[in-house]
């Protein structure tokens, strides 16, 4: 993942970058993620670092669905929310969010490029076949010996007229 | 700057001047303001724009040359406070420094420099900036972890500086803001032993006495305004009354709304809302929508530790909507176009200032749609 995240990271003002799924679990996080200036409390709540921001944007996105439903805008594809002690920007997309935090005064603007890089980088890895995966617990269909064989060509089950009998 | 420069700019300024003579405007003012700012004399840059704004208050170049220029004197000073301090620490340097970043709003930093200073033997009064710094954070983030530690640090300050009014009178703004009426009571009566007779503090202590009796501990008030992100104090300036603010909000409201690719432009206070773009049910889900946005990004944004938000910004394939949100209200801007221009970003905060600058009243409770 860090061809993903390494550019945005070298982005001046980039506190931190986090890429997660849509509901909330961390897959890779680069910079400093400690929520430093947040409550100690959330230790027990929500954890700290790339588990919080994630689950907490993740939350966030989640609980703006109600309201963009009453005006029938879909799930926003990019929000930025820009406080007094940092900028948070999310960039949703289909099987991913990729978070940014930046420290007050980095432009957001300056990561709309990058972050939509990263975001075309992440579907180009997703597409990627996976030349060193592990082998599988059960024999494939193609290797096996056996009745199921015969229906290898089958998605799911055979047809009807092709059953004995 | 080197000499030469500054002494061929020399006509420059001679001309400025000149022009602002003959005639007063704020064009004339920024033009040398400007010239000085060219020069790095950010003091006469200060003096200039605080005279045009005296004569053109709300002018938002003026304004904005200003604070930049007050923030670059800011720096400057900052910078030379922590060279001194690191040469010859004394307590009158700490105090400035923490002070002018509390300022600045640099809140972190401040409660370094207060704890360094603590360190430093500073005692009572570094405790009591610490308090502060820390007091400042509780407004930003509404922790109720932050409101706790102000009030450890204010007991600790009370001990160390007794007699010292500074102290209580942190302890009740908290308490009043969170409505812990009995604990702002018992600070107000602490305060009446230091000046018997205040006519101010008598007024409000019986006005606490009266809000004391249903009043929630401070534990409680505490998690309550943890919750709902909002100070009772904030509540309270908020209730409705009969204004006429909305009449100056309407024209600058429609201005936005004719902008190209423009579907709807919102703007929020208390109970009321008016929307120019969508008409009937529509203006008032898309009014409620923005409210419930705002509120949740305040409340992520309070847990992510990133203070109080300034602006959100939400683009998908409706367009895209920017909303400016304060403490008060909140205008926001719905466009086709996938990000907004500068000019309109700017209008929008305009926008929500002049809802602020009119006056505390909020509009009428009932839901204006236009």
């Amino acid at each position: 993942m860090n061809e993903v995240l390494d550019p945005l990271l070298r982005i001046p003002g980039v506190r931190c970058v986090v890429l997660g799924t849509p509901d909330g679990v961390p897959i890779a996080s680069g910079g400093d993620v400690n929520l430093a200036a947040a409550a100690a409390e959330l230790d027990a709540d929500t954890g700290r670092g790339a588990e919080a921001v994630c689950g907490l944007c993740a939350g966030w996105l989640a609980s703006l669905a109600p309201s963009l439903g009453l005006v029938a805008w879909d799930l926003p594809q990019r929000i930025v929310l820009r406080a007094a002690r940092g900028t948070i920007v999310v960039r949703r997309n289909s099987n991913a969010l990729l978070i940014a935090m930046l420290d007050p005064g980095a432009q957001a603007e300056d990561l709309r490029l990058p972050m939509e890089g990263a975001i075309a980088r992440l579907n180009r890895v997703a597409r990627r076949p996976r030349l060193n995966a592990p082998a599988p617990a059960l024999p494939s269909r193609e290797s096996s010996n056996g009745a199921a064989s015969e229906h290898a060509g089958h998605d799911v089950l055979p047809f009807a007229n092709e059953l004995p009998g | 700057m080197s000499l030469i420069d500054r002494w061929l700019a020399r006509p420059r300024l001679r001309s400025a001047r000149q022009k602002l003579a003959e005639e007063s405007s704020a064009r004339n003012y920024l033009v040398l303001a400007q010239e000085h700012a060219r020069l790095g004399e950010m003091l006469e840059v200060q003096r200039v724009c605080d005279e045009a704004l005296s004569l053109f208050p709300g002018h938002v170049e003026l304004g904005r040359l200003y604070e930049r220029a007050r923030a670059l004197v800011s720096e400057d000073r900052t910078r030379a406070l922590t060279r001194e301090l690191r040469e010859a620490p004394r307590p009158g340097l700490y105090r400035e420094l923490a002070e002018l970043l509390l300022s600045m709003g640099r809140v972190e930093r401040a409660e370094e420099v207060a704890a360094e200073w603590l360190a430093h033997n500073g005692e009572g009064a570094a405790q009591l900036l610490r308090a502060r710094a820390r007091y400042q954070r509780y407004l930003a983030d509404r922790r109720r972890e932050d409101a706790k530690l102000v009030l450890e640090l204010c007991d600790s300050a009370e001990k160390l500086l007794p007699g010292d009014e500074a102290p209580l009178r942190l302890r009740l703004e908290l308490c009043s803001a969170i409505g812990a009426w009995r604990d702002a009571r018992r600070a107000v009566s602490q305060l009446l032993e230091q000046t018997p007779g205040d006519t101010v503090l008598e007024s409000r202590f019986r006005t606490l006495n009266s809000l004391a009796e249903h009043a929630p501990t401070v534990d409680v008030a505490l998690r309550d305004v943890e919750r709902s992100g909002k100070l009772v104090s904030e509540e309270r300036a908020r209730r409705p009354t009969v204004s006429s603010n909305s009449r100056s909000i309407r024209p600058l409201l429609k201005e936005l709304a004719a902008g190209p690719n423009v579907q709807a432009a919102i703007f929020e206070r208390g109970a009321t809302a008016l929307v120019q773009g969508p008409k009937g049910a529509t203006a008032e889900r898309t009014a409620r929508a923005v409210r419930q946005i705002v509120e949740k990004s305040r409340n992520t944004a309070r847990r992510l530790g990133a203070g109080a938000p300034q602006s959100i910004e939400i683009e998908g394939d409706f367009g895209c909507v920017m909303i400016a949100p304060d403490e008060a209200g909140s205008a926001a801007l719905w466009s086709t176009r996938s990000s907004l221009s500068t000019a309109q970003r700017q209008a929008l905060f305009e926008l929500v200032g002049a809802g602020l600058d009119e006056g505390e009243e909020a509009a009428p409770a009932a839901e204006t749609n236009e």
